[in-house]
């Protein structure tokens, strides 16, 4: 259970980071958005790689592209710039994990 | 036309490292201790057992009574018998090429049908720490060699273990499935609950409101 917690708080704040060096306005309002989109889709991709995929590269795959479209809609930004910052986000976060084992 | 091939470009990044990453521990996953032994290889003096891991780079063993016989999980080994008289270690060979030869054109080996399925990561969350299965020699002949799965050891790490018996097989040349262990990967009933249900479900109905205040306000 800490685990799972500590992973989510570790990839919302790489993910605020992130966000916050493309948008660079109001920091408070990014990290809340960067939880608002971690929190729908961490815990479900979680639930997706334990119980029914193994596959991390597919689960990162879906978890990209629907945080390209919250991004879009949250911070209303352009469906290119959405893309870039939710692949470089979620890259990122990727490697992070990947390293950290 | 630039944005598609950026966006072609971006999904191949992902899909790519998925090709080649079948050694690699992902996130998520740890690796466990897999091992089989054969269970009555002294009922049997007459014969020495050998196993022979034929992929990716060879290697070989002569599997004594207690040896729990380990290896690169995508080895696929076979298990074979030769009579003590007709073996002598040195014949296999040095290279891989000399023993590979010494398995697959010995006439004098016996090869067995065994199909050893090892297990080389499991979920994190998973309890397990050792696999052990345990192998019984059915019969051994100049022509044959029988051997069965007899049982499956499951070490936790916590350190307690716990023995399955293999079902027998519907089909005697079908190698039956591995018994699945007692211990389970679970979390705790409200903590799934809150984690997989109500905090993306909270996350999501803060996302739509914030949405449709935003359309409201315009």
């Amino acid at each position: 259970m800490r685990q799972q917690f500590l992973l989510l708080i570790v990839t919302i704040i790489i993910e605020f980071f992130i966000l916050w060096l493309f948008i660079r306005k109001n920091p408070l309002r990014i990290f809340f958005y960067a939880a608002l989109i971690n929190l729908s889709t961490l815990p479900i991709a979680n639930y997706l790689y334990q119980n029914i995929s193994n596959n991390f590269l597919l689960i990162e795959l879906a978890v990209f592209l629907i945080e390209w479209i919250l991004i879009m809609v949250l911070f209303e930004i352009k469906y290119y710039r959405a893309l870039l910052l939710s692949f470089i986000a979620n890259f990122i976060t990727a490697v992070i994990s990947l390293l950290l084992r | 036309m630039k944005k598609l091939i950026i966006f072609l470009g971006l999904a191949l990044t992902f899909l790519i490292p998925s090709i080649v990453s079948a050694d690699i521990i992902e996130p998520g996953m740890k690796e466990i201790d897999y091992c089989f032994q054969v269970e009555n290889i002294k009922d049997y003096p007459e014969y020495v057992f050998l196993s022979y891991f034929q992929e990716p780079v060879g290697g070989h063993q002569v599997i004594n009574q207690g040896d729990c016989v380990s290896f690169y999980k995508f080895s696929n080994p076979t298990i074979y018998a030769v009579k003590k008289g007709d073996f002598n270690e040195n014949e296999i060979g040095s290279s891989d090429e000399e023993e590979k030869n010494y398995f697959q054109n010995n006439k004098k080996l016996i090869a067995s049908g065994l199909s050893i399925n090892s297990i080389g990561s499991v979920k994190e969350s998973d309890p397990r720490q050792k696999i052990v299965d345990v192998y019984k020699i059915e019969s051994v002949d100049s022509a044959s060699l029988k051997i069965s799965p007899l049982k499956v050891i499951y070490t936790y790490t916590d350190g307690t273990s716990e023995e399955k018996i293999y079902p027998s097989p519907p089909n005697i040349t079908e190698t039956p499935k591995r018994p699945e262990p007692s211990r389970k990967t679970s979390l705790p009933y409200w903590f799934s609950i809150i984690w997989y249900i109500v905090l993306p479900l909270i996350a999501l109905v803060i996302i739509i409101a914030i949405l449709i205040y935003r359309r409201t306000k315009k």
